[in-house]
């Protein structure tokens, strides 16, 4: 009986407000479990490849400097303790038809069935036609997706090396065939090293190994091999990604933490507008334990439906926020081409969880406050009006100490690369805000009462005088608006600050005229090459006055990847080496980034022990172009120690006076044809790089909306409570001579002082935060130095469209005031 | 301003299925301009549904209502409206003020509403605080006040713009004796000092001596006068 009066009745006569609130709520849970998602998806995706090219093996044979085949025959005595080992060419290449990423996979044909499972489809079974060194197998999707049948021709370019292949084998979808979303082309492993110069070496060596085996496997290992488990890749790349993925999650948390207001503040009013009926049910014996179950339950329905809602919502929104993610991912990190979104058991409980958990926390304290209504509310004087809050300083020593709190969370070192102090201090900056509320409302409506009536007349009047006067609401739908404002204005300056930080430091990088790039367009830049012997033509060229030649590669770190960069240093040296931090660039030494030298904690003078050689760092430099950190050396140690004399990128300076246009035809007439490059301007490597990180932190920006949506919803829900609350109060006003039209007017302008609040709560919170967020998460997460900046017109336009979405939250529950029944309203008891 | 009923009779619609409730059935009544009119009834007798369809603050079921010569019951919101901001002052049993308004706001209120200059205001306030005997606590909030004091803002706000009808219901109701004495002497010399038509609605004998005739309700129906 209690439930249904209380709770369930009045859930369902108040449809507006229910369903805003769950609204809010199943709009944090949806992006959650998008996030969780995508997130989810793009693992997986790069987990499946992996698996499925390691196949059945449970151990490899790996180097970042790849395999001498001879190994094999030391290798070989182990077979007959059961040992099976199976030789693997794993590289990327680039399909030159459609300058898309490829993947080559080289097995001993006749004996892989060990290790992987293939069907063909269709095969040409004539002889020995797919061990030519022309043979191609290709998944069936690929064949589809590329017209390509039994006999066509498909042009690999890997390593630098360029060959046209013949499709001679289509394989079904399972096994290898299914990795990389079927951009693979299986070969066997002595065409594969015959076609693309690999002669006498391979990437890995698959293994089926029994425990016992291991230790005399280890003793036969070159020195910078190394035994592992296929899954221990997969661990490293997850480590890399975890910093990313983490803060999405944390911006995915900024909507729900704006839901929880928005269920807190639901249930206050709830409570707050039955006090009387609390009351009468406390003096006919309910106990308050009872009255306490009863609000709990309401915070748990919305959040059920709220949750249940979310993850339908989120399956839905994954699809568009994996298309950003996937690409973030593809450029920074690893080439990924998530496309399956699954929803997972794991993934519903866990949105579950989260709504209804939260939910239920945020209703417990305004349940506590219901259970502890005394039934006296019963006699008091029944005036209908709300009376001005007072301000308790509790609050501002709450605040306080969570400022403090806050800054010696910040202090704290990462954990796993994870600035978990960093994002400790951000709850606490928010709870500091949020505690402050009712202050800064108060003193916000104080200060424009004047300037409102000097607008408005006694509209604009009322308007600033009646927000203070239901404090509790509205000071809560003010904190939700400002977190989710606050959120927005630190990102903006985050964003604002690294942007000109990386416009800056590209500017100060890119002093060459041209880049020479092998492909076009490739989210992944290693993954096409051009052979060293371009560098002999290079030096034909009379109108180069230098080049640089680039190359790198990511190689493993412990239990972390890193990349492993190479140029030429005498031409940098002479021509503009990268922007240093500390230190200098010296041939024999190498320089290390800045997010390499915060993560290992190494600095100039320190060692760095890569498996093929230790270095000594000579200097640190500003690298913006990937976070997992870059150990740059001279591309002659380079070379010799990784045995890769390819080339990705070729920088080149001009000599002087020569046209920057006549000389990018020129080079891509001498180049084009014979190695399928591509010239670009600095100024287009200029604008790749802004749009690369443009693109990367649209998803942030997506996110924060999602938050100030959900805000507005509270605002909305809170102001449609108050007129719901103060009926009698309106129809007095509206008795005493107030049009419809004036009293509407008067309801726009209290979400007007709600915005402005909210606003320049938001824009304080947002500084604060923003100081976090750059010095201290993106500092711990990614080692990277930010410098200050604040893009103005970012600030005030996203200022500008917060405010006035609360503006327009405002006109919705106005609307409720022409209903009301002016009579009925002032009726007494 | 004359105030005429012909033949009202007015219901409230129920929120279930039983037949509405009938709470005034064929009053015809006819208070002339100046006039100290009383409605005197038990609770429920249907005074106050009077005294809120005089007050153009509900149009009757079935019926005419007259102030002056305007038929108010065929007029639309927005006209009504004006009637009341500039032609009715209100007095109510439970005050009524705006909390979020000092004393001086408070009766200011109906002036702000109809526009009248702030030093016009300002005059005329301080005149109205001076007859209500609230001078000293123009810068208080209701919620300082005693609740003869807060009764004595009401009936400020109600005179401030000088309507030609006022309406009181149960003006005293809310109040000790001696401050519901006050009050009722109040209205008294308002009332004398100007002659508006005031028509105010009570249960008590003592309350209604104050008027110049009483118009009994019971039931619904209008009686005596």
């Amino acid at each position: 009986m209690i439930l249904r009066a209380l709770v369930f009745r009045p859930i369902l006569r108040e449809t507006l407000r229910t369903a805003l609130t769950i609204l809010g709520i199943a709009v944090g849970v949806a992006v959650v479990v998008a996030i969780a998602l995508s997130n989810q998806s793009a693992l997986r995706a790069f987990r499946e490849s992996v698996d499925a090219v390691a196949g059945r093996a449970n151990y490899q044979i790996v180097s970042d400097t790849g395999l001498d085949e001879n190994l094999l025959l030391a290798l070989q005595p182990l077979w007959a303790r059961g040992v099976r080992f199976a030789p693997v060419i794993d590289v990327d290449g680039v399909a030159e038809g459609w300058q898309t990423p490829v993947r080559l996979l080289g097995v001993d044909l006749m004996s892989d069935l060990h290790f992987r499972d293939y069907r063909y489809a269709k095969v040409n079974a004539e002889g020995w036609a797919l061990f030519r060194d022309d043979s191609a197998i290709v998944p069936e999707t690929y064949a589809r997706e590329h017209g390509l049948r039994l006999g066509s021709p498909l042009a690999l370019n890997v390593g630098g090396v360029s060959k046209t292949m013949i499709v001679r084998g289509i394989l079904e979808a399972r096994g290898p065939a299914t990795a990389f979303n079927g951009a693979i082309v299986v070969a066997d492993i002595a065409a594969a090293q015959a076609s693309f110069g690999l002669a006498g070496r391979l990437t890995r060596i698959d293994l089926i190994v029994s425990a016992d085996t291991l230790a005399e496997i280890r003793k036969l290992l070159p020195p910078n091999a190394r035994l592992e488990r296929p899954s221990r890749r997969n661990e490293r790349v997850e480590n890399m990604l975890r910093a990313f993925r983490v803060n999405l999650f944390a911006l995915a948390g900024v909507a729900l933490l704006v839901g929880m207001f928005l269920v807190y503040n639901t249930v206050l009013i709830s409570i707050l507008r039955r006090r009387k009926d609390v009351g009468v049910f406390k003096t006919l014996g309910a106990s308050a334990r009872q009255i306490f179950a009863a609000f709990v339950i309401e915070g748990l329905v919305f959040g059920a439906a709220g949750s249940a809602i979310g993850i339908a919502l989120g399956r839905g929104l994954a699809f568009a926020i994996l298309k950003m993610i996937g690409r973030t991912v593809n450029v920074l990190y690893v080439t990924s081409q998530p496309e399956a979104i699954a929803l997972t058991p794991g993934i519903v409980i866990a949105g579950v969880a989260v709504g209804t958990i939260l939910s239920l926390a945020s209703a417990i304290q305004p349940s506590m406050e219901a259970a502890g209504v005394r039934p006296g509310v019963l006699f008091g004087v029944a005036t209908g009006f709300s009376r001005p809050g007072r301000l308790k300083p509790a609050p501002t020593l709450i605040a306080l100490i969570s400022f403090l709190l806050a800054f010696l969370a910040t202090r704290l070192p990462p954990v796993a690369n994870v600035a978990v102090g960093g994002y400790v201090a951000v709850l606490l900056v928010i709870a500091g805000f949020s505690a402050l509320a009712p202050m800064i409302v108060t003193a916000t409506s104080r200060l424009l009462r004047g300037p409102f009536r000097a607008a408005f007349g006694i509209v604009g009047q009322l308007a600033s005088a009646s927000i203070p006067a239901s404090l509790r609401r509205t000071s809560i739908a003010t904190a939700a608006l400002s977190l989710a404002i606050g959120m927005m204005v630190a990102v903006a300056l985050m964003v604002g600050s690294f942007r000109e930080t990386v416009r800056v430091w590209v500017d100060q990088t890119v002093g060459s005229d041209l880049w020479l790039r092998p492909a076009k367009g490739l989210s992944n830049a290693q993954v096409a090459v051009f052979p060293n012997a371009i560098s002999a033509d290079l030096e034909k060229v009379p109108f180069i006055a230098a080049f640089d030649r680039i190359r790198g590669r990511d190689v493993t770190y412990g239990d972390a990847i890193i990349f492993v960069g190479s140029g030429d240093t005498n031409v940098a040296m002479r021509r503009g080496s990268p922007p240093l931090l500390a230190g200098e660039m010296t041939p024999d030494g190498v320089l290390v980034s800045e997010s390499f030298s915060v993560k290992f904690n190494k600095g100039v003078g320190d060692v760095v022990s890569l498996s093929v050689a230790s270095f000594k760092i000579t200097g640190v430099y500003r690298d913006y172009s990937n976070d997992r950190g870059v150990v740059f050396m001279d591309r002659r140690n380079y070379t010799r120690l990784y045995d890769d004399d390819t080339i990705n990128t070729v920088v080149i300076y001009l000599r002087p006076g020569v046209e920057v246009q006549w000389a990018r035809r020129e080079l891509e007439r001498r180049f084009g044809p014979k190695y399928h490059a591509f010239t670009v301007t600095n100024a287009e490597v200029r604008a790749e790089v802004m749009k690369i990180f443009d693109q990367t932190f649209l998803i942030t920006y997506a996110l924060l909306a999602v938050a100030i949506v959900v805000a507005v919803l509270g605002i909305i829900n809170t102001l449609a409570a108050l007129i719901i609350e103060r009926t009698r109060e309106l129809a007095l006003l509206r008795v005493l001579g107030m049009t419809v039209a004036e009293v509407r007017r008067m309801l726009v302008l209290e979400s007007a002082v709600l915005g402005i609040t909210s606003t320049l709560a938001g824009l304080a919170m947002g500084y604060v935060l923003s100081w976090i967020l750059i010095y201290v998460v993106n500092k711990q997460s990614f080692g990277w130095t930010i410098e200050f900046h604040t893009p103005v017109r970012l600030i005030v336009t996203s200022l500008a469209v917060t405010f006035a979405a609360a503006l327009a939250a405002g006109m919705v529950p106005s609307r409720l005031a022409r209903r009301i029944p002016l009579a009925a309203a002032l009726k007494t008891e | 301003m004359r105030v005429r009923l012909d033949h009202v009779s007015h219901s409230y619609a129920a929120t279930d299925e039983s037949a509405p409730v009938q709470v005034l059935d064929d009053v015809s009544l006819d208070i002339l301009s100046g006039d100290f009119a009383v409605l005197m009834g038990a609770s429920g007798s249907g005074k106050s549904t009077l005294l809120n369809l005089i007050g153009a603050v509900d149009k009757p079921t079935i019926g005419r209502v007259f102030l002056e010569e305007t038929e108010t019951s065929l007029l639309d919101e927005k006209r009504l409206t004006m009637i009341r901001r500039t032609s009715i002052g209100y007095v109510f049993q439970f005050f009524n003020l705006i909390p979020t308004l000092n004393v001086r706001e408070n009766i200011a209120f109906p002036l702000s509403l109809i526009g009248v200059p702030r030093d016009a205001t300002k005059e005329r306030v301080d005149e109205v605080l001076e007859e209500v005997g609230l001078a000293p606590r123009a810068k208080h909030y209701p919620n300082e006040l005693s609740g003869g004091e807060m009764q004595r803002v009401a009936i400020g706000r109600a005179i401030v713009h000088r309507p030609p009808l006022i309406l009181a219901d149960e003006p005293t109701g809310n109040l000790d004796s001696r401050n519901g004495e006050m009050i009722l002497d109040l209205l008294r010399r308002v009332h004398a000092a100007r002659r508006p038509t005031v028509i105010m609605a009570t249960h008590s004998i003592r309350a209604s001596a104050r008027g110049d005739y009483v118009v009994r309700v019971a039931d619904g129906r209008v009686g005596g006068g």
